[in-house]
Order: structure tokens, then sequence, then C-alpha cells
């Protein structure tokens, strides 16, 4: 246990480590990190190596209130140690890389300050074993995203961004929140292991969802799984808050490999994965038809970018689709599986488009042009200069179409055959979801093969001759994360999941109560889903090379005509502009109706009771000077008084009010004795 | 000496200090604000004391559960039939009010480090603040109705010229604004405050009066008993009754006459309504008016906007809290069955603080007006906590209470910082500032982060109990007090609140250095003095966002005995 609480404080040090050096040692604060993360990332290998199936949990008192007291505790199981060493190997990989990235950033230090906390962050999220401090790392996560973004604050496009996913976050955290309040109530417990237990022991009865401790209407159940659902719609960008991963990119590259690709988006399908259990039947369908669509809805959303790392970012969603999917029909593993592997070869993918971008800056610095480094209309024939780069993003795309040898076929052929399988089982509409995953397969490859073609294939379309590929600071990762794709990895037979060792180390099948109309599927495989995927992969390159092929450049135009699906591709679905429409509009309304509110009736009503009550209190006056004629002297002379002494401050009501307020106390005093 | 006599060294020393203050010659005025100084160091190290000597009881209402007790008779009237009138000078704190003493000390010492820059009337200025002081304090720790009153009206006077006075430009009308609101608020205190005192016997001296037991003797729960069997059999007669202000008293509904006006098994009448329900009202109006909660809350945005810096911070930090406390400590102990009886509108008026204020700092172009709604706001947390009387909200709620006190007295000294350079504090205004103050947006950065709940700060642990509270709310004949409902909105606040915190920062601080109408050079940043200012109340505000139990530790007792009372009722 000692070794899993150094790994997860490790990258602390880090973080103090380098927010506290000035300025001028951080470059030593930054090669400080690697070899800290090179320490945990060696006791993570070692954590899986040992951990095997057993489980290793240990939780002491945080505080208590009342008799129910709160934990801290870690809990270290086989899919935990998996996603450890992960999370630690990219992310000593993106600390690496960014040497050299950022190291003409004024905010360099701060820029590893970040990247160390949010790599523990991430830590304690995988590490948690229980709710409450998923929620807590959760949030932390989601403050080191944001402080990433935003890294160029001074760009306004950067700290829109940045804003708009924390904001875009938020609304996912609501319903974690509302989920932990359901928990809480329903478990008494945050505890990831009691509740599973208790989930197991707990029965639907006369539409009462009864656990040992208290019953609540059936409906709470479901809320309960989508409020998590959302929490993880939020943080792995699933349709309808998908919006913030692509503004996202306004980060710093080696940001986007690890926090917005590999690690940190992929928090919300390890969430899934964790409160699995407390899902029922209604959730999981929800949770399979959003990942299909969002895994279409991205596909589409990458065919027309231009961006390069656009393209990568749609990309990211729609995988994200993919692993939500198999969470919601009923195949967490894979979801895992296809989480692990994606993470090395989409964090290949951008680091190797970071390279191609820092290349183009690199010319348009010496040959002092104005471009954006990022537009992939202006690469082309990048292969020859960069090849390291060259070859770790043709892997990286292999991996990502699902091309037979490499890891990401693996996984999606588990994906797809569980919800294949699942489908069976249901029927009917279910049909649509494996349907939406397959299309998705065509348009991936697509997308993917136009990429390749546009930047490394074909004639340059500036002046590279001078272009020279960076050092070893590049090149490793870049070749580590490579390794990491090939299939061979991840399964000693590459063309059958079933063989990999990570789905062969999971536990058996989860009991679950019939009650709760949850459908697992069997996952034994079919060879005709990976055949028909093949195919889809062939037809999609096929339709790229066809439209992108060399010598075809000239179809690219810059400010042209876009075709209907075109514009709806660039414009990621048109989504910003109906919430821009919607959402926003009725925010704006309401917060201007209720300042409306506050400043024209409330505070107005007030304004006019005061100035009632002084019209009021100068009628009593007046009423008291002229009839009562024992009041009068004592009055007179009392607000004299009080009238001198306020005058002094600028304002002469107060002494009519105090003469009003004497009288009513007076009154009232009479009145109760 | 010090555990005998500390609640009334805080109280008496300030005061005392207050009326030297105003007899030093004027040439000394350079050195006065160097008394105020001492004075809060003093009080922080008995605060410090209190804080470590406190220990935790879980005893009943009585006056033992109070701790640092001064108990002397102050006022003994004999009205014939009418009984007799015992009032005390009766001091203690519990677990409810150990926190907010402690709170109150330290916030009122950075008060007097914010106003090092004072530079007119010095003398008025410093003699107020620890006036000020003094009834704060007074009104945290008095256990005899009549004497927390009297504290409580009198932080009245001081608030009034500190605003009226050293305010901006608009000082008249919200200090007046302020001035008329609280007082309507004490008179609606001061009508159940009768009513109680006229209902309400001291089982003490009324067993003393009945011969049960001698003068001097102590009093022992068979005496109480006994007292109290006597009165609910109507035998006792009326001139034998000894009639008192005691908070403690009061709690207890057997002290309650069987045919008096607040009667718990045949209250009178009043407009129809039984005159206890009618008395928590009037009692939870006028704290509400001071906590403040929507729609008695439209003082606060302007007294904030017009106050000097150090008294948004202490008006912020402390007095808000004053409401809070007096709903705890009277309304709900003294009234429990309209506690329960209200429980939903109490939840309900909290969560339509959460959201309109919210959607009003959501609104708001000056960043004072934003963080005085963002108040509203989160004091709303307070009365949806309290309204659920489950452990975890009661809890959650006098949590929000400590750390909306740090947070919200450096978020005025936030907008401080920018006022004093420029004079302007208009959101729109400016742009790209973490670019020439880099320090200062960090210090932003940390308190906005911390008051829209990010964990790892106090108010987090605040909050989520709370919504933890609210959920699972303590449930009467089998129905909860709250429905879910109300804790499911409630978190839509945490949406808007992080809404409208970072597009303030990204208004403000990000983009490109621009600003308008302020001489650019002013913009500097934080230096030394400002920085000291932030530096213990980040510590605190983390602190108690990591070791919660530092605190939950002191008021856990107090709280389920406080939740036990109200529900046994």
């Amino acid at each position: 246990m000692f070794i899993v609480i150094f790994i997860l404080i490790i990258p602390l040090f880090s973080f103090v480590i380098n927010a506290l050096l000035s300025s001028g040692k951080a470059t030593f604060g930054s090669y400080c990190s690697v070899a800290l993360l090179l320490l945990s990332t060696l006791g993570a290998i070692h954590v899986l190596f040992f951990i095997e199936t057993k489980v290793l949990t240990s939780q002491v008192d945080w505080f208590s209130v009342g008799d129910q007291s709160f934990k801290v505790g870690l809990l270290v199981d086989f899919q935990g140690a998996v996603m450890l060493a992960v999370v630690s190997l990219i992310s000593l990989l993106v600390h690496l890389y960014s040497i050299v990235y950022m190291a003409q950033d004024s905010g360099y230090g701060r820029y590893f300050a970040t990247l160390s906390l949010f790599t523990f962050a991430m830590n304690g999220i995988v590490l948690s074993n229980n709710l409450l401090m998923i929620f807590l790392f959760w949030e932390l996560v989601g403050l080191s995203s944001y402080l990433l973004i935003g890294h160029w604050y001074t760009k306004t496009s950067a700290s829109e961004a940045a804003k708009k996913a924390f904001i875009v976050n938020r609304i996912g955290d609501a319903g974690f929140i509302v989920a932990l309040c359901i928990v809480w109530c329903q478990f008494g417990s945050f505890n990831l292991i009691d509740i599973q237990s208790q989930m197991e022991a707990s029965q639907i009865q006369n539409g009462y969802w009864s656990s040992e401790l208290n019953a609540l209407p059936k409906v709470w159940l479901s809320i309960l799984g989508i409020g998590f659902f959302l929490a993880a719609v939020g943080k792995s960008a699933q349709f309808p808050l998908q919006v913030w991963l692509p503004d996202a990119m306004e980060g710093p590259t080696p940001v986007s490999a690890l926090i917005h690709a590999a690690t940190m988006v992929a928090a919300g399908v390890f969430l899934m994965s964790r409160v699995f259990v407390l899902l029922d039947g209604l959730t999981l369908s929800i949770i399979a038809f959003i990942g299909a669509l969002t895994a279409f809805m991205g596909g589409v959303a990458a065919l027309a970018q231009f961006d390069i790392k656009k393209v990568l970012a749609y990309s990211t969603i729609s995988q994200l689709g993919y692993m939500l999917m198999g969470i919601g029909v009923g195949a967490y593993e894979a979801a895992l599986f296809h989480l692990f592997t994606h993470a090395f070869f989409k964090a290949a993918l951008f680091l190797a488009a970071g390279s191609v971008i820092h290349s183009m800056h690199e010319i348009a610095h010496k040959n002092h042009l104005e471009l954006d480094a990022q537009d992939m209309r202006l690469m082309g024939g990048l292969k020859s200069k960069l090849p390291v780069t060259f070859y770790a993003y043709l892997v990286g795309s292999f991996a990502l179409m699902g091309l037979p040898l490499f890891s990401g076929f693996l996984s999606k052929d588990a994906l797809l055959i569980a919800s294949v399988n699942w489908s069976y089982q249901i029927g009917n509409v279910a049909y649509l979801i494996p349907s939406l995953a397959f299309v998705t397969v065509l348009l991936t490859s697509f997308y993917m093969v136009r990429q390749l073609l546009l930047v490394f294939f074909g004639r340059p379309r500036i002046e590279i001759s001078d272009l020279r590929e960076f050092g070893w600071h590049f090149k490793l990762p870049l070749i580590v994360l490579s390794v990491f794709s090939l299939g061979l990895i991840w399964s000693l037979n590459p063309f059958d999941y079933s063989h990999s060792w990570f789905l062969a180390a999971l536990p058996g099948k989860l009991n679950v109560t019939p009650e709760f109309d949850v459908v697992i599927p069997d996952l034994t495989n079919h060879a005709l889903v990976g055949v028909i995927s093949v195919i889809l992969v062939a037809l999609g390159t096929g339709l790229a090379w066809l439209k992108f092929r060399p010598g075809r450049e000239l179809m690219l135009s810059k400010t042209g005509q876009f075709t209907l699906l075109e514009n709806l591709s660039l414009n990621n679905w048109y989504l910003d502009v109906i919430y821009e429409k919607t959402v926003l509009r009725i925010v704006r309304v309401s917060t201007s109706a209720l300042a409306v509110l506050e400043t024209r009736v409330i505070d107005r009503a007030v304004n006019l009771l005061g100035w009632v009550g002084v019209v009021f209190s100068f009628l009593l006056r007046w009423f008291d000077q002229t009839i009562v004629d024992g009041l009068i002297k004592f009055s007179a002379f009392f607000s004299s008084q009080v009238g001198g002494m306020t005058k002094s401050f600028q304002y002469g009501k107060v002494q009519s009010f105090i003469i009003f307020a004497l009288v009513s106390l007076l009154l009232l005093i009479f009145l109760i004795l | 000496m010090l555990q005998a006599y500390s609640l009334s060294l805080l109280i008496f020393l300030p005061l005392s200090a207050a009326f030297i203050l105003a007899f030093l010659p004027k040439k000394l005025k350079e050195h006065f604000k160097f008394i105020a100084l001492g004075i809060s160091l003093i009080q922080l190290i008995i605060g410090v004391y209190l804080y470590l000597d406190y220990q935790p009881s879980d005893a009943l209402y009585t006056i033992e559960a109070f701790q640092f007790v001064e108990r002397v008779p102050w006022i003994n009237l004999d009205l014939q039939s009418l009984g007799k009138l015992s009032a005390e000078y009766f001091l203690g704190v519990d677990g409810l009010s150990v926190g907010l003493v402690v709170l109150s000390i330290i916030i009122l010492l950075i008060g007097v480090l914010a106003s090092w820059n004072i530079q007119e009337r010095e003398r008025a200025y410093f003699s107020l603040y620890l006036v000020l002081n003094a009834s704060i304090i007074g009104c945290f720790v008095a256990l005899d109705f009549l004497l927390f009153y009297l504290f409580f009206e009198f932080m009245l006077l001081p608030m009034y010229f500190l605003i009226g006075l050293w305010g901006g430009p608009r000082r008249e009308y919200a200090s007046i604004k302020f001035f008329l609101y609280t007082l309507l608020g004490s008179i609606f205190i001061l009508i159940v405050m009768i009513g109680l005192y006229t209902s309400v016997i001291d089982p003490g001296a009324t067993a003393i009066e009945l011969g049960l037991m001698a003068d001097g003797q102590p009093l022992t729960p068979v005496i109480i008993d006994k007292v109290q069997q006597k009165l609910q059999n109507g035998e006792i007669l009326p001139e034998q009754l000894v009639r008192t202000f005691n908070m403690v008293f009061m709690t207890d509904s057997g002290n309650v006459i069987p045919d008096s006006f607040l009667s718990t098994l045949n209250p009178q009448l009043v407009l129809g309504h039984s005159a206890r329900f009618v008395g928590f009202l009037l009692l939870f109006v006028g704290f509400a008016i001071k906590v403040p909660v929507v729609p008695f809350h439209t003082w606060l945005p302007d007294a904030h906007v017009e106050a000097p810096t150090p008294i948004s911070v202490v008006l912020a930090g402390i007095l808000l809290k004053i409401g809070g406390y007096g709903l705890f400590r009277t309304a709900y102990l003294m009234f429990p069955d309209a506690a329960v009886h209200y429980a939903w509108w109490v939840g309900l008026l909290g969560v339509i603080s959460i959201i309109y204020g919210a959607f009003n700092a959501l609104a708001s172009r000056d960043l004072k007006k934003l963080i005085a709604f963002s108040s509203v706001s989160h004091m709303g947390f307070v009365l949806l906590g309290l309204a659920a009387l489950s452990v975890e909200g009661v809890s959650g709620a006098v949590y929000q209470m400590i750390s909306h006190g740090f947070i919200s007295a450096a978020l005025f000294l936030i907008t401080g910082v920018i006022y004093n350079r420029t004079h302007d504090r208009l959101i729109e205004n400016y742009s790209g500032l973490a670019s020439r103050m880099p320090k200062y947006t960090v210090i932003v950065v940390i308190f906005f982060f911390a008051s829209l709940g990010l964990p790892g700060f106090s108010g987090f642990i605040a909050e989520i109990l709370v919504l933890l509270g609210s959920f699972g709310s303590a449930t009467v004949e089998g129905i909860n007090l709250l429905p879910r409902w109300m804790a499911v909105t409630a978190v839509f606040g945490l949406v808007l609140s992080a809404a409208y915190y970072l597009w303030t920062i990204q208004r403000m601080f990000f983009g490109k250095y621009h600003v308008k109408r302020v001489n650019s050079d002013r913009i500097i940043d934080v230096n030394t003095r400002e920085f000291a200012l932030f530096l213990p109340l980040i510590v605190f505000v983390l602190l108690l966002g990591i070791f919660p139990s530092l605190l939950l530790d002191l008021i856990n007792d107090s709280v389920v005995t406080f939740v036990n009372t109200i529900l046994k009722f």
C-alpha cells in the first residue's frame, strides 16, 4: 500500500517544485518532474505486475458528522492498476515531450506545475476507494484542465475555451452531485466495495427501490445512473455536451494529447465502470444510444475539418462514444480495453500532430510567413522530412481505424461484437446502435486517410526544404507510444481479443439483480464482425483516396463553397449555434428578467414602503403636534434632539423614522403586556 | 482566571478601548489604529485559547451544555401580579457559537489591518469599529435574550455611521436603507422576545420562590422536573412565577407556562394562527433580513457597494452570520414545533435565495455587487441545510457560515484592492489584468474557485454536506421535511456560480491588457501588506477544506443535540 500512496503523491511534489521555483530555474524544475514521474511510472508498473487478481484497499477516517464518518481511502484492483500505469507512462512521455515543445514559452514553470497537478488529480480518480474522493479529484482534474486550456490566457479564444470547458463540465458535475446525494441517502456510504455489496442486496418492490437503510421510489435508481452518466457526458464530451472538447484544442498540443485525448476525457468511462453495478436497464440503454450517437456525430464532424488538431479532437469524441456505448451494452470490460488502447494511439497521434505543428511554426518563423500552423491545406509532403513523426502517425492512424495487427482492432472488435450481441438480445430499435457503430468505422477510416494524405503525402504546399525533425525529446515518446499501439502488445493472437491479457485478467461476470433489467451480452467472438469492419475500413480508405489522393490538392478550396455535409461537419452539427439560440438565450433572458425584478420590483417596493413609512410618520407627527396635547411636547423635544444629532449626517429623515419606530414600539409593548 | 472571564474580556476589552480612544488627544491619531490592532491581537490569543480549551459536549440543552459560562443576576424586578422579571448577565458558548466567535475575532483583526489607510476622522472610525467589535462578539456569546437583543441593536449604530460616513457616493441612501431594514427586523424580534418573556419561567428561581431549594443551591434536574410538573399542573401561583429572558430556559418547552401567550399546549391565536407559529415567523423574518434571505435582501447589495472595504469585509464575514446564528439559537430552538411545520417554506426560501442570488450575480456589472449577490446565493445554503434538520444539513449550515465568513471576507478584500487603485469597479472596464497583476490574479483565481465550491476548499465541504443533508432531510411521521427536488435545484446554483465567477475572470483578467477610463499607471500588483491580508485567509480556507474535522469535531455534538432537541418535540 505504501508504494501506491507514493505513486499518488509524487506528482504533487512535482507540482510544488514547479510552482515554487523561480522562472530562472524552470528548466531544472521540468527535469525534476520527468525524474519524479519516471519513478512513479516504475512504481505503477511494479504494482501492475504485482496485483494480478488481488484487490488492495485501505481507508482511514476523514471527518465525522453525527455518527456517520466520511473516509479517505485507496483501492487498487486490476483495472485501476492498468489505468494507473497508462496515466503515469503517458504523463511521463508528455512531460518529456513538453520540455522542448514549450521551451520558448513564458509560462514554462506554470505549465509544468499544472501538468503535474493534473497527473496527481488523475491518479487520485483512479486510486480512490470512494465516490466522494473520486468527485474531489474529478473537480481537481477539471481545474487543471481549465488552467491548461487557458494557458495562453492573453488569447481571447483560449480564455473563452477554458471557461466553456469548465462550465460545461460543471453541468455534468451537477449530475454527479445528485448521484452522490442518492447514494448517500440509500447506502449511507460512499465506499465502492460497500456500495457494490449493498446494491446486490437491494431490491425493487412495489415501485420502491429498497436497500438495508432506506427505500426510495424506483425512479431514483434511474436518476442515480443518469446522474453519473451526465457527469461522464460532461467529462468525456458526449452528446449533448461535447461542444467544449474541440475548443479545448486551444491549449498546448501536449496537453491535448495527455488530457483531452488519452486520460482525463476517459475518466468518464472509468467512472462508469466503477459505478457499473448501480446502473439499471433503462440507464444502460440511454448510455448505449448516446454513446453510439456521439460516435457517429463525432465521426461526421471530423470528416471535413482542416485543422489538424480538430480532426483528432472530433475523432476523440467519436471514440469515447464507442467506449460509452460499450458501457451501455453491458461490456464494461471491452470499454475499458478500448480506453487503454485508445490512450496510446491517440496520444501518439496528438504528439505527432504537435511535431507537425511545431515544424510548421518553425517554417513560418524562418520564412517570416503569417500562417495558421494547424491548417492541413498548407501541409503536404512532410513524410520524408519528418520520418519518425510520419511512422508514428501511420501506426496511430491504423490503430484508430482498427486495422488488424494493431491494438485498435482488438478493442473495437470487442465493442462491436458486444453491441451486436446485445442488440440480438433486445431486438427492434436496438439494432440502431450497432448500425451507427459500423457506419462510424467507415467514417473513421475516411477522415484518418484523408488526414494522412493531406499532411504527409503529395507535394509540399509551402517551402519545407530546410525542415528537420526535432530531437529525442520528441522521438522517444512517439516511438514508445507507437509500440504500444501494436496489437501484439495487447494480445498474443492479434486477431482475437479474447486472448488479450487484459480481458483475461478481469474478474468474471458481475452479479446483476434481475429486477434491474440489465442485459449482459455474450462476448464470444464472431469472425463475421471483424470481416465486416475490415471491409468498411477498406471502403473508407478507398473513398478518401479517390477524393484526396496526391495530385488532387487543387480541389481544396480555401474559401470555396462547401456542400451541405461539409458545412454540417465543419460546424459540428451547428450545436454551438443551437445552444447559443436556445440554452444561452434562456439563461440571458432569465438573468435580465430577474435583474429587472430585483431593481424595478423588489427594490422599488422597498423604497416605496420606506417612503410610505416616512410620510406616515410625518402625518403622525402632525397628528401629535396638533391634536394629542400631552404627546406634543415630548415628541417635539425628542425629534429636535435627534434631528440635531443626525443633521450633521446629511440625512434629515432619520428623525422622523425614529419617532415612528419609537411610537410603534411603545404601542406594541403596551399591546402585548 | 481566563477560563472564568474570557468571554467578558472579549467584550469589554474593545468596549473600554473605544472609550479610551474617545478621550485621547488628537495628535496621537496616527496611533489609534495600533490600539485597535492591539485589542484584536489580544482577542486572537483568547480566541485560540477558546478553540483549544473547548470540550465538545453532547449534554442536552441545559446550562451544562455551555462552556466558559458567566452568569450574574442583572435586573430583578418584582412586578406583583405579573410575577418577577429577571434578566441575567449570562454568557457562554456551545458548538454552534464557538466557531463563530473565533471567526469573528479573525475577521475583525483582518478588518483592522484592512483599515490601515483610513485617513479621515480616525478617532471616530476606530472607536466605532471597536464598539462594533464588542457588540458582534456579545451577540455570539450572550445567552440571555435581553442581553442578546441589546448587543444586536447596538451593532446597528456603529454600522450605520461606518457606512454613512466613510462609504461611497450613495452612502446616505445605503446606510439609511440598512438601518431601516435591520430596525424593522429588530422590532419583530423584540415583539417575540417580550412574548417569550411573558410565557417562560426560570425553574431555578421559581423553585426558590416555592421553597423547593435554598438560594445558592445548585439547580439539579430533579428540582427542574418538580418545578415543571407543578407548572404544567397549574399548581404555582401567578406571583410565584419568576419569568426570565434566559435563552436556555426558553429552549426547554417544560418551562413554558401552560395558559400563557406562547403556550405549547393551547397557544393563543393571533389573526387566526397559533401564536407560536406567528412567533416563529416574526423571529424568522427578523433574522432573515440579516442573513439575508430573498426577498428581504435588497439592503445588502446597496450596503455592500457603498461600504468601505473593511466594513464590507466585516459585514459579509460576520454580520450576515449573526442572522444565521439567531435562527439557530432562537427561532429554531425556541419554536421547534413551528420549525418543523414551516420546514418546507424555509427550504424553499433557501433554494430561491441560491438561484435568485446567482442569477443576479450573473447580471451584475459591478464587481462588488456581483460578490454581494453571490453572498445571498451562498447564504441560501445555510437556510437550506437548516431547514433539512438532518445532522448533515445542519452541520453543513454551520460549516457554510464559517467557510463563507472567510471566503466572502477575502472576496471583498479583492474588490478593495482594485477599487483602491482605480476607484472603478465596473467589470467591463478591465481586461487582461493577469499580465499586469499576476499575484493578484492568482489570489482572485484561488478565492473565486473556493467560492464556487471547488473541492479542497472549505466551501465544498459545507455545500456537499448541505446537499446530502437536504436530499435526505429529517423525517417526521415518515415524511421527509424537504422534497428531494429542492436539493436537486440547489445543485443548479453551483453551475450558475461557476458561470458568473469564470465569466468574470475571463473578462477582467484574461485576454489582452486593456483598461478603460483609468490611468494605467495605477494598475500595480498587490503589495506586501495586502498580500499579508490574504495569506491567512488562504490558509484557513484550505485547512477547513482539507481537514474538516478541525471544525466539525468542535460542532458535531452540539449539532446532534440541536437536531434531536427539535425533532423530539
